[in-house]
This record gives C-alpha cells, structure tokens and sequence, in this order.
C-alpha cells in the first residue's frame, strides 16, 4: 500500500518537473503564454478557490453533471430491460445507440442548443454520452443471468419482485457499476466540453472559455486543473459507494 | 396426486421420453432409475411444471412441488439462511424458521456463511433444506444425495419421511430406494417405460 502510494507520488513528481521545465523553456524564448507553470496555474487555483464566484460556477457544473449521469443511469437501465423483454424494441434501439456514441460532443451540443435551453445543454450533453454505456452494460448484464437460478426461481413459484431483487439486481449490479465507472469521467468531461460549446451563464465551462477567449493562459490551466481534480473525487466517492454495494450484493460475492 | 398419462416428450426431433405413464400418490415415493441421459431429469422437470409433454397428459398437486435440482443452484450472493428464507418470506421474522431447518439437517453453525465457503455436501443440503422449507405436497429431488455420507442421508430421508410430502426422485443409486423403502420407475437409454 505504502509502496503504491509512493510510486504514485513519483510518478507525479515527475510529471510536475517535466511542465515546469517546458514551462521554463519556453518562458527562456519569450513565450510563456503557451504555457504557465505548475506553480504559478496551482497558485491561481488556490486564488480562485478563495472567491464565493469558484464555488457557485463549480457546485452549478457538477449538479449539471450529476443530473445528466443520473438520468443516463436511469434511462439506460430502462431502455436495457426493454430491449431484453422485446426482440424488437432492442433492433429497434440498438443502431440508435451506435449512432448516439459515435456523433461528436460538439455536434450534440450545437444541435441541441437549438432545441433546449443554454443551462440544459450540458445535462443532456452528459446523458446522451453515459446512457449508451449504461444501456449496453446493463443488457449485457441482463442477458448473462443464471438461467439455472431463474428456473429455480420459476420451480419456487417466487414473486416477480423477489425474483428482482434477489436474482437480477445482484446479477447485474457489476455492469451496472463497471458502466458507471467508465461513464462517471466520460459524462463529465462531455459536460464540461458542452459548457465551454454554449457558454451557460453560472458554469466552469464558461470561465475556460473566457479563459481562452482573453488568453488568459494561466486561468485556464487553473481551472482545468479544478476539472480533473473533481473528476477524480467523483470517481473516487463512487468506487467507495460500489465497493459498499458489493459487498452486500452482486457477482463480488460469487 | 402426481399422474402421467402417456406422458411423451422430444428436444426437437430428438424424442426423450415415449408413452410414460404412472401415478404417485399422496405421500407416497418413486424413484426414477436408469442409465445417463436415459430422460430421468426431463421427466421430473416435466413432474415440476418446468417443462410442458409434447402429448399425454400431467396432473400435478395444487399445491405445486418443491425441487432439489442436479447443481444446489444456491444464489451465491447470500448466506445458507438467506437463500432457505429466500421461499418464505423473504423478510427478518422468518430467518428464524430458515435457521432451523439448516438445523435440522447440521447445518446450524453454517447459517451465516455464503456458498462459496461451504462444501458441495454442505452447499447440497442448504438446497434440501430449502426445498424442505417449502412445504409442498410434491417433492422432488435430481440425485439429492451425491456428496452426503450415510450418516447425514439417513438424517436427511428421516427428515423428508417426516415431512409427509410425495417424493420422486431420480437417482443412479440402489442405496437411494432402499432408503425410502419406495418403487422404482426404470427408464431405458432407448428412452421407453419397462417397469
């Protein structure tokens, strides 16, 4: 463990020491626009961190965020069950899922600009990314249950709702967390990637457009550090969740 | 009352059971016998409602049958008292009931444990307790006692005994019927009824 932490911290050092010695080449040649340092971008992060402006752009960001995973968790975990029950709906559904992953972030976004509202841009930006991982996992999971302890189920005569709750969520649990896992950082960077495409009034997006915009280089490494920085607490808050609900339930205890 | 009427039965056009026909009384037990893949399984799945006969007829209990399949077939993701519970309530008031049946079959000390830490004797015996718990007027058991020594079969056949339930069962082991004192229905590898 200790070990772990060690080689991870190395690893760091050594990637802090490789910027700060571009940052110095190029602020020798007179160019130190391209890129700040790692001390001067970490110092304007803890600047920023200090104004109430901070944490309202970063609290309206990461509840966009949130509400746009929750509602691919819930959608896709819907839209899995109904393509393992009706063969139709899933060849309906499945090349709208091939389509809905392969369109870019930007192309989503501008559209869907028209449509809805700037601030709900994001939230559906973040959806329309996680919900085909989701939706994929999910059935994935769904048609990889036990069919030998479905038959026991149907041989015990239990209630559809037990059989719910004691045979498919614990089997699909991992997929469901295993999508989740790698739609947590993906739904995130799409929403941030669609706050800076539509500029909603409160957002991080918007204050690394503006960072760009009056190339303010050393903001924008600043609150890009501040994007990885949540996007790694976020995943980090959700594998500790996981790991609890796996220990209570799911193929962790198979 | 367990009845078949020339009861027949094919995977596709491979026939598997052909013009079987007996009945099981009330609390009475009938072993099925015969050599691998002879249709023992097929004819209790098609005894538990799992599968339907391609012609003849099946009456079974109103009250349905509890089965002890081949494979313990125990969720894994809960304990031995979890999965006995699992068909009665499901709810807290009834761990208690569940407990004692794993008790009932020396299992008392292994109610909190999960599948993966139990024996295949063991893990077989939480799938006999389950079935037992269940209390049907039907039960039936795929070669309930592979794993179990002499001492825990006796326990176990003791403990169905007492139970009062038809029991068909199917098995390769002569020890078995003489166990439930019970007739035997032998099916051939050509798949027909000549006993």
């Amino acid at each position: 463990m200790r070990r772990r932490v060690l080689r991870a911290l190395a690893a760091a050092a050594f990637y802090l020491a490789l910027w700060g010695a571009l940052a110095l080449l190029l602020r020798s040649q007179g160019r130190s626009l391209l890129l700040p340092g790692p001390a001067e971008s970490f110092t304007r992060l803890a600047e920023l961190m200090g104004s109430a402006a901070f944490w309202s752009y970063t609290f309206a960001s990461l509840a966009r965020v949130t509400l746009g995973i929750a509602t691919a968790a819930a959608a896709g975990v819907a839209l899995a069950a109904l393509c393992t029950r009706f063969r139709a709906f899933d060849a309906l559904l499945a090349p709208a899922m091939s389509v809905v992953k392969a369109t870019p972030v930007a192309s989503f976004a501008i559209l869907v600009l028209i449509w809805l509202p700037r601030d709900a841009v994001p939230v559906c930006i973040s959806a329309l990314m996680v919900m085909p991982v989701v939706w994929a996992n999910v059935r994935g999971g769904i048609l990889g249950v036990d069919g030998q302890l479905l038959e026991l189920a149907r041989a015990c005569r239990l209630p559809r709702r037990r059989v719910l709750r004691r045979i498919y969520v614990p089997s699909v649990l991992p997929d469901f967390a295993a999508a989740l896992r790698s739609g947590i950082g993906f739904g995130w960077k799409a929403g941030i990637a669609a706050e800076v495409l539509t500029v909603p009034r409160e957002s991080m997006g918007r204050m690394i457009y503006e960072s760009r915009y009056y190339l303010q280089t050393t903001d924008l490494f600043a609150w890009t550090l501040a994007v990885i920085f949540l996007s790694v607490a976020i995943e980090k808050l959700l594998l500790a969740a996981l790991g609890r609900l796996g220990r209570t339930g799911g193929r962790e205890n198979a | 009352m367990l009845e078949f009427s020339h009861v027949s039965f094919a995977f596709g056009a491979q026939e598997v059971l052909t013009d079987v026909s007996f009945t099981l009384p009330e609390g009475g037990a009938l072993a099925v016998t015969g050599p691998s893949g002879c249709g023992k399984t097929t004819l209790l799945r098609l005894a538990a409602g799992l599968l339907e006969p391609g012609s003849g007829q099946i009456r079974r209990p109103a009250g349905g049958a509890a089965v002890v399949f081949q494979e313990p077939r125990l969720l894994p993701w809960l304990t031995a008292e979890e999965n006995v519970n699992l068909v009665l309530s499901d709810r807290r008031e009834t761990l208690p009931q569940a407990r004692e049946w794993l008790a009932a079959l020396g299992l008392g000390g292994d109610a909190g444990k999960y599948p993966r830490e139990l024996s295949g004797g063991m893990q077989r015996r939480v799938a006999i307790a389950r079935a037992l718990a269940m209390r049907r007027p039907l039960l039936i058991l795929d070669e309930p006692f592979s794993g179990l020594d002499g001492e825990l079969k006796a326990k176990t056949v003791r403990l169905i005994a007492a139970q009062g339930s038809a029991v068909l069962l199917a098995t390769h082991d002569g020890g078995d019927l003489a166990a439930f004192g019970c007739a035997s229905l032998r099916l051939e590898a050509k798949l027909r009824l000549d006993a």
